[in-house]
């Protein structure tokens, strides 16, 4: 179970999913490859969950890094909220622009 | 004792720690990676995604994820000039190539792609001025010119690094088969500018068979030459377009990629400069060696330094198929006679149809070894020696 407020990532590839956890986990953020839910994602896709608390962290590096996720969210009561540009300042969603 | 002395072919022995590797990763992560997100398959994954890692430091590749793994350069060498040429292109390649690029290249012959063949020196060296005028023959630019960095049967090295900055300021693309110098001659993309590399694992970088990779520069995008499942995406009918996963589709060889992995970390830990003075000393004495011996022919530069890991030799009145033959029965060495998969190579230095000798040292190979090569070399030429006789030869 994905802890509430946890925050996920879905990247373009797994490779690059796998790229993201590498360079986050040596930037120390505690994060971990999952498999994606599927409320966010069909097929056998894999996504990078991080506590709630390093989500500005995790933005920020992510964004140096030049891995933008495809999508991002966050575990609520009611399931799986979207993380938007709005929401968090940083976070550019390639896809909505 | 057995004298391997065929490294141009494949490494032998490896390093312990590549052995090691593959069992351990064969035995505890022996899973799929990249299929399923259970612990054990991401074990699995990050250490192929470590091994693409070491491969992008090794060459100064800017980022991991432009290196796709193959089973051998022979496999990335077809990915790319399948996947990236396309009729009304014009590619151009040297008469010092392997099958590995002269096959695919006639190949796309048929499928309109025009293919122009720089002849080399009978030492096997090219001229950057004949190249570059073959690129630009008919006052337009080549799509692509394709080169063998170290050629396997004279050794040769080319001088890639004048080539490929030349090439990327004509907009042409820079493809270089690295299967003889990959862990043998500091290559780097960068400086290079190599847009297209094809490497084997299991040469010089000392990883087990089952492996080789490709890099791409960042905007190429080759079609597949092979489809099918990923491992995400699944629901697409149409293959992804980020690399890796779009030219690796099926289940990757993990155990043999963490064995590259320790290849690569026990090259670096050596250092390359390193393994090419050690092959160099083992060739220096080779080709002295072989000076004092009658009826010997030497092809290729003929100085140590100016050959990658490869001699390459006939001896008068031999066919070199025999001595290979005497040198394995009688002797228990391993070298590679005939055209090394490389018929062009041996119509430029005038050694069809029977080919040559060629002797490639490993890491592992000493001083010693050289000699015994050279003491059965003398006896075989000794007085009372022919092959009628062969059974005396201890
Ligand atoms: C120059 C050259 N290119 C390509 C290859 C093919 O390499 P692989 O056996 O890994 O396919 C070789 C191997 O002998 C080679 O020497």
């Amino acid at each position: 179970m994905i802890p509430e407020n946890d925050i996920i990532a879905l990247f373009k590839a797994p490779a690059v999913a796998m790229k993201a956890e590498r360079l986050l986990r040596k930037a120390a953020l505690d994060c971990r490859l999952i498999p994606a839910p599927r409320e966010v994602a069909a097929g056998c896709s894999m996504a990078l969950r991080c506590p709630a608390a390093q989500l500005s962290t995790m933005i920020r590096e992510l964004n140096r890094l030049q891995l933008t996720p495809r999508a991002m969210y966050r575990k609520s009561a009611s399931g799986y909220q979207p993380v938007t540009p709005s929401a968090e300042g940083e976070y550019h969603d390639p896809v909505s622009g | 004792m057995i004298l391997y002395l065929d490294n141009a072919a494949t490494s032998f022995p490896k390093p312990e720690e590549v052995y090691q590797a593959a069992d351990r990763t064969l035995r505890r992560y022996g899973v799929n990676p990249g299929r399923g997100s259970y612990g054990l398959v991401l074990e699995a994954g990050r250490l192929v995604y470590r091994t693409r890692e070491a491969v992008a430091e090794l060459f100064n590749i800017a980022d991991e994820l432009r290196v796709v793994f193959t089973s051998n350069a022979t496999e990335a060498i077809n990915l790319a000039l399948f996947g990236l040429l396309q009729p009304g292109d014009r590619v151009v390649t040297s008469s010092m190539e392997h099958n590995a690029v002269s096959r695919p290249l006639h190949a796309l012959r048929a499928r309109g792609i025009q293919v122009t063949e720089v002849p080399a020196d009978r030492f096997g060296r090219l001229q950057p001025d004949d190249v570059k005028a073959a690129a630009m023959a008919g006052g337009q630019a080549a799509r692509m010119v394709v080169l063998c960095h170290c050629s396997n049967v004279t050794g040769t090295v080319q001088p890639i690094e004048e080539i490929g900055p030349w090439c990327r300021r004509h907009g042409i693309l820079f493809m270089v088969d690295a299967a003889q110098s990959a862990g043998l001659l500091p290559i780097d993309v960068q400086s290079m500018a190599i847009d297209v590399l094809a490497a084997p694992g299991h040469k010089c970088l000392l990883g087990p068979p089952g492996t080789g990779f490709l890099y791409l520069r960042e905007d190429l995008q080759p079609t597949p030459l092979i489809f099918g499942g990923t491992g995400g995406d699944s629901m697409s009918e149409e293959m992804p377009e980020a690399l890796p996963e779009r030219l690796e589709s099926g289940t990757l060889n993990a155990p043999a990629l963490a064995g590259l992995l320790a290849g690569i970390e026990y090259v670096q830990r050596i250092g390359i400069r390193q393994v090419r003075e050690h092959k160099t000393r083992l060739l220096e004495a080779l080709l002295y060696g072989l000076r004092q011996l009658p009826g010997i022919r030497i092809y290729g530069p003929g100085t140590a330094t100016e050959h990658g890991g490869v001699v390459s030799f006939t001896m008068a009145g031999r066919d070199p198929a025999e001595t290979g033959f005497l040198l394995d029965e009688q002797y228990g060495i391993c070298v590679r006679t005939g055209l090394h998969c490389a018929p062009a190579a041996h119509g430029t230095i005038g050694t069809l149809p029977s080919g040559t000798i060629r002797v490639s040292p490993g890491l592992f190979n000493t001083r010693e070894d050289v000699d015994r090569l050279l003491s059965a070399l003398t006896d075989m030429l000794g007085p009372n020696f022919s092959i009628s006789q062969q059974g005396d030869v201890q």
